[in-house]
C-alpha cells in the first residue's frame, strides 16, 4: 500500500492500458478471420452456449419476474396488470433481457476466457507457442472470438424467452392474472424485428465481450495474482462496454423510430 | 453417465458451496466486527470498494437510465401517457435498476476482486502464514471484506440512482424533447422516502451476500493460478444469480405476494 | 563455527517429538509410522526427495495437518490434544518460513515484519516499526524497508521472511525448503545467514529440504525421509557415514529404485542439489 504511485503516472498508465485494449480489437477481429482451428472453435462455441445458457436463463427469468412484480405495483394507477405485461414484454425484449443476457455471458464465459488465457500466459504456454512459431492469436483467441460472436446471440434469444417465461409465471401464479391475456400482453408490444435486433445486438456485444476478455487474459500479470486480476478486469470492463454499446445500438435503431 | 447424475452433480456442488458460505461467512464477518482493528479494516475495505466501483457504476447506470427513458417514452407515447415519463423512470430506477445494477457492478468489480485477492493469498500461502502466526485469517482477511461490501453497496446504490436519473433526463429532455420543467416537477411523484430506504436496505443485503460468496470462493480456492481464475469466475456468476434471486424475493416481500395486482 | 555457539538449553523434552505418526491422503499413505525426537537449540534438517512426505511432517508441527495415528509433541505440548486457543498460543511460540515466503503482498517490507508484532503481540506501532527495522538490519536488508515484496529478489524475500519469522522471538523456527528456487550463490548466502542467526540466538531451527548441499552446510542433525519412512536420523556426521543402502542411494544421488540403471555418478556442476525423483 505504501508504494502506491503518484496520480499523474497512474493516469498515464490507465491511458496507455486503454489504448492497448483498443488496439487489440482489430487484431482480435483479424484473428477471427484468419481461419481459427475448426475443432477447437466448434467445441468452444458449444461450451460457451452450454455453460452460459443456464446462467442466462436464471438471471433473465428472475429479472422478468422482478420487473413484473414492480411494474404491476407502479403501473397500478394506469390500469395495472395489463399495462405491466405490455411494458415488461416491450422493455424486456428490447433492452433488459439482451443486456442481462450479455452481462451473464460476460460473467460466465468472458471471465472464463480471460482466466484461461491468463493461466496460459502465467504458465508460459503462450510463450511456448510463439517459440514454436505458432500464433497464439490465431490458435487461442480466434476460436474464442468466434464462440463469443456465435454464442452470445443464442444466449440473447434464450434470455428473451426466459424473461418472458419469468414474467408469465409470476403474472399468473403470484399476481393472479389471466393466463392467456398475460401472454398476449407480454408479446403485444414485440415485433419479429425486435428479436432480429436482439440477435444483432448479441453479435456486437459478443464480439466486444470476447475481445475484452481475451485481451485482459493475454495482458495478465505473473502468477495467481495476475490471473485473478485479469479475470476481475475482464468482467467489469466487459460489463461497462456492453451496457454502453447496448444503449448506443438502441438509440441508433429505436431512437429514430421514437 | 445417467441424466440424473448429470443434473445431480451441479446441484450437489451448489448445495456444498452454499453450505460452505453459510458456515464460513457470517462467523468471519462477526469476528472481524468484534475487534477495533477488524472494524477499521472493514472501513478501509469499504473505501477501497467505493473507489474501485464508483466509475463503473456511473458508466453502467447512466446508459441504463437513458435506455429506460428511451423505451419508456416510446411505449408511453403510444398510450398517450408520456407526461408520466419522469415518475415512471425515477421510480423504476430507485426501486429496481439502481440497486440491481449497483449490486451487479459491485459483484463484478469488488466481488471478483475479493475472490481474486483471497485466492492469490491462498496460493502464496499468505493465509497459512497468518494461521501459523496464530492470527485467524477469517477475521483478519475475509471478514473485513464481507462487511466492506455490505457498507459500500448502499452508497454505490445512491450514486447509481443519481446517475440513472441523470441518464434518463439526458435522453428525455435534450434528446427526445420532454419539457424540462415537466420532468423536474413530476420527477419525485412516483417515489417516497420509504422507497429510497428500502432500496438502500436491499443493497446492504446484496452487498453482504455477494461479499460472503466471493470471500468464500477466494478463501477456498485451489492452490493454482488456474484455480484462482476459476474462483473469481465462479464467484461472479454465483453473486449475480444470488442478487437477482434476492431482488425478486425482496420485491415479493415488499409489495406483498399479490401486491401489484391489488388495484385490478 | 559451532564452538562459538551458545550452549544448547538443557531440556528434558525435545523441541519436537513424533511417535508412531501415520498419515494417509485417500488411500495413499504419505507418512508411515514415523518416530523421532528433534533436539532443542540445534539446526535439524529433514532431507528427502520431492514427494517423500517432508511437507506433511511440517504440517504436523504447525497443526495444519492432522495425522491419522500417533502423537505430535511440540515444545512440550501435545499439538492435537490442544483446544484451538491453546494451539494458537503454541503457534505464537513458533516462526515459520514458507517455501514461497508467503509475504503479504499488500504490505511493505517493514510492515510485513511489523505485522506479527502489531497483530499478535499487540505492541504499539512505533515500537513495532523500530523493532522491525532492527530485524531487517540483522538479516542484511537495511534500507529496503519501504519496498513492496514483489520488488525484491528471491534471496531478499527470503531474508524478509526470516525477519518476520523471528519477530516474536520464537522458541522454534520452521523452514520449508529454504533454498528452493534460489541460485547456488544465493543459497549459500541464505545457508550462512541461517547458521549465523541460529548461532546468535540459540533457537531451535528445523528445515525440510531436498537440497543435500544446503543440509550439509547448515544441519547439526539430519533425518532422511524416503517414501514416507524415516530411513535415518542422527548427527550429520553419523548420517553422512551411514552404510544403509537407502540412505546411500539418496546421498550419493542415485535415484531410488533405479539401481539397475547406470546412475549419474557426479553431482551437476551447479551443485544446487536439486534432486527431482
Amino acid at each position: 500500500m505504501s508504494a502506491r504511485p503518484a496520480p499523474l503516472p497512474r493516469l498515464a498508465a490507465a491511458v496507455a492500458d486503454l489504448t492497448g485494449a483498443a488496439a487489440f480489437w482489430p487484431r482480435a477481429a483479424l484473428a477471427t478471420l484468419r481461419g481459427p482451428p475448426l475443432l477447437d472453435t466448434a467445441l468452444l462455441t458449444l461450451r460457451l452456449v452450454v455453460t452460459s445458457v443456464p446462467v442466462v436463463f436464471v438471471v433473465t427469468f428472475f429479472s422478468g419476474a422482478m420487473l413484473t412484480v414492480q411494474a404491476a405495483a407502479s403501473l397500478s394507477p394506469f390500469g395495472g396488470g395489463a399495462l405491466a405485461g405490455i411494458a415488461v414484454g416491450f422493455g424486456g425484449v428490447r433492452e433488459v433481457f439482451p443486456l442481462l443476457a450479455a452481462a451473464s455471458v460476460a460473467a460466465r464465459s468472458g471471465a472464463e476466457i480471460a482466466s484461461q488465457l491468463a493461466t496460459m500466459k502465467a504458465t508460459r504456454q503462450t510463450d511456448a507457442l510463439e517459440v514454436m512459431g505458432l500464433d497464439p492469436l490465431r490458435l487461442l483467441v480466434g476460436p474464442r472470438m468466434v464462440a463469443a460472436v456465435l454464442g452470445t446471440p443464442v444466449c440473447v434469444l434464450v434470455g428473451c424467452a426466459a424473461g418472458m417465461l419469468g414474467a408469465q409465471a409470476i403474472g399468473v401464479w403470484q399476481l393472479g392474472l389471466d393466463r392467456g391475456a398475460m401472454w398476449n400482453n407480454l408479446w403485444s408490444g414485440v415485433v419479429a424485428a425486435d428479436l432480429v435486433v436482439g440477435a444483432v445486438k448479441g453479435v456486437v456485444l459478443g464480439f466486444m465481450l470476447g475481445a475484452i476478455s481475451a485481451r485482459e487474459g493475454l495482458a495478465a500479470g505473473p502468477g495467481a495474482r495476475g490471473v485473478g486480476r485479469a479475470t476481475n478486469r475482464a468482467v467489469i470492463r466487459a460489463l461497462v462496454a456492453v451496457s454502453a454499446a447496448s444503449l448506443a445500438l438502441s438509440s441508433a435503431i429505436y431512437g429514430r423510430l421514437a | 453417465m445417467n441424466p440424473l447424475a448429470l443434473l445431480g452433480r451441479p446441484a450437489l456442488a451448489v448445495l456444498v458451496g452454499a453450505g460452505r458460505v453459510v458456515a464460513f461467512a457470517p462467523a468471519a464477518a462477526l469476528r472481524a466486527l468484534a475487534t477495533v482493528h477488524g472494524a477499521r479494516a472493514a472501513v478501509a475495505q469499504a473505501v477501497s470498494i467505493l473507489a474501485r466501483c464508483a466509475a463503473p457504476v456511473m458508466l453502467v447506470c447512466g446508459p441504463i437510465g437513458a435506455m429506460l427513458a428511451l423505451q419508456g417514452l416510446t411505449l408511453m407515447r403510444s398510450f398517450g401517457v408520456e407526461r408520466a415519463i419522469a415518475p415512471l423512470c425515477v421510480a423504476t430506477i430507485v426501486r429496481e435498476l439502481a440497486p440491481g445494477f449497483a449490486a451487479v457492478v459491485v459483484a463484478m468489480q469488488g466481488g471478483a476482486g475479493i475472490a481474486a485477492e483471497l485466492g492469490a493469498m491462498r496460493v502464496a500461502h499468505e493465509l497459512d502464514a497468518l494461521e501459523v502466526m496464530g492470527v485467524d485469517p477469517r477475521a483478519e482477511v475475509a471478514g473485513p471484506r464481507i462487511v466492506g461490501a455490505a457498507v459500500a453497496a448502499p452508497l454505490l446504490n445512491g450514486l447509481a440512482m443519481v446517475c440513472g436519473v441523470l441518464g434518463a433526463w439526458v435522453m428525455a429532455v435534450p434528446v427526445l424533447g420532454v419539457p424540462h420543467t415537466l420532468f423536474v416537477d413530476t420527477a419525485l411523484d412516483g417515489v417516497s422516502a420509504a422507497d429510497v430506504w428500502l432500496s438502500g436496505a436491499k443493497t446492504v443485503l446484496f452487498g453482504a451476500a455477494l461479499g460472503a460468496v466471493c470471500a468464500s470462493a477466494g478463501f477456498f480456492a485451489e492452490r493454482t493460478a488456474a484455480g484462482v481464475g476459476r474462483a473469481a469466475n465462479r464467484a461472479v456468476v454465483a453473486s449475480v444469480i444470488l442478487i437477482l434471486l434476492l431482488n425478486y424475493l425482496c420485491n415479493t416481500a415488499i409489495f406483498g405476494m399479490r401486491g401489484g395486482a391489488v388495484a385490478l | 563455527m559451532s564452538e562459538q555457539r551458545a550452549p544448547a538449553p538443557i531440556a528434558d523434552e525435545p523441541a519436537v517429538a513424533l511417535s508412531g505418526v501415520c498419515k494417509r491422503f485417500g488411500d495413499r499413505e504419505v507418512i508411515h509410522d514415523v518416530t523421532l525426537a528433534i533436539p532443542r537449540g540445534r539446526i535439524t534438517a529433514l532431507l528427502g526427495p520431492s514427494g517423500s512426505g517432508k511437507s506433511t511432517l511440517l504440517g504436523f508441527v504447525t497443526g495444519l495437518v492432522r495425522p491419522n495415528a500417533g502423537q505430535v509433541r511440540v515444545l512440550g505440548e501435545d499439538v492435537f490434544a490442544l483446544p484451538r486457543r491453546g494451539l494458537l498460543a503454541l503457534r505464537r511460540r513458533m516462526g515459520m518460513l514458507f517455501q514461497d515466503n508467503a509475504l503479504f503482498q499488500s504490505l511493505s517490507v517493514v510492515d510485513n515484519v511489523a505485522f506479527p508484532l502489531l497483530r499478535v503481540a499487540r505492541r504499539p506501532a512505533p515500537e513495532a516499526k523500530s523493532r522491525a527495522l532492527a530485524l531487517l538490519e540483522q538479516v542484511g536488508l537495511g534500507g529496503l524497508h519501504d519496498r513492496r515484496p514483489d520488488q525484491l529478489s528471491g534471496g531478499q524475500q527470503k531474508r524478509v521472511a526470516l525477519a518476520r519469522a523471528l519477530a516474536l522471538e520464537p522458541e522454534l523456527v520452521l523452514f520449508d525448503e529454504p533454498t528452493s528456487g534460489l541460485d547456488p550463490q544465493t543459497s549459500a548466502a541464505i545457508d550462512a545467514l541461517l547458521r549465523e542467526t541460529q548461532g546468535r540466538l540459540g533457537t531451535t531451527f528445523i528445515a525440510i529440504t531436498h537440497d543435500i548441499v544446503s543440509a550439509a552446510a547448515i544441519a547439526d542433525h539430519v533425518g532422511l525421509l524416503v517414501d514416507g519412512r524415516l530411513r535415518a536420523f542422527g548427527t550429520r556426521g553419523a548420517v553422512w557415514a551411514s552404510t544403509d543402502p537407502a540412505v546411500r542411494a539418496f546421498l550419493d544421488r542415485v535415484p531410488a529404485g533405479a539401481g539397475e540403471a547406470p546412475a549419474a555418478p557426479a553431482p551437476p556442476p551447479t551443485g544446487s542439489g536439486d534432486l527431482e525423483l
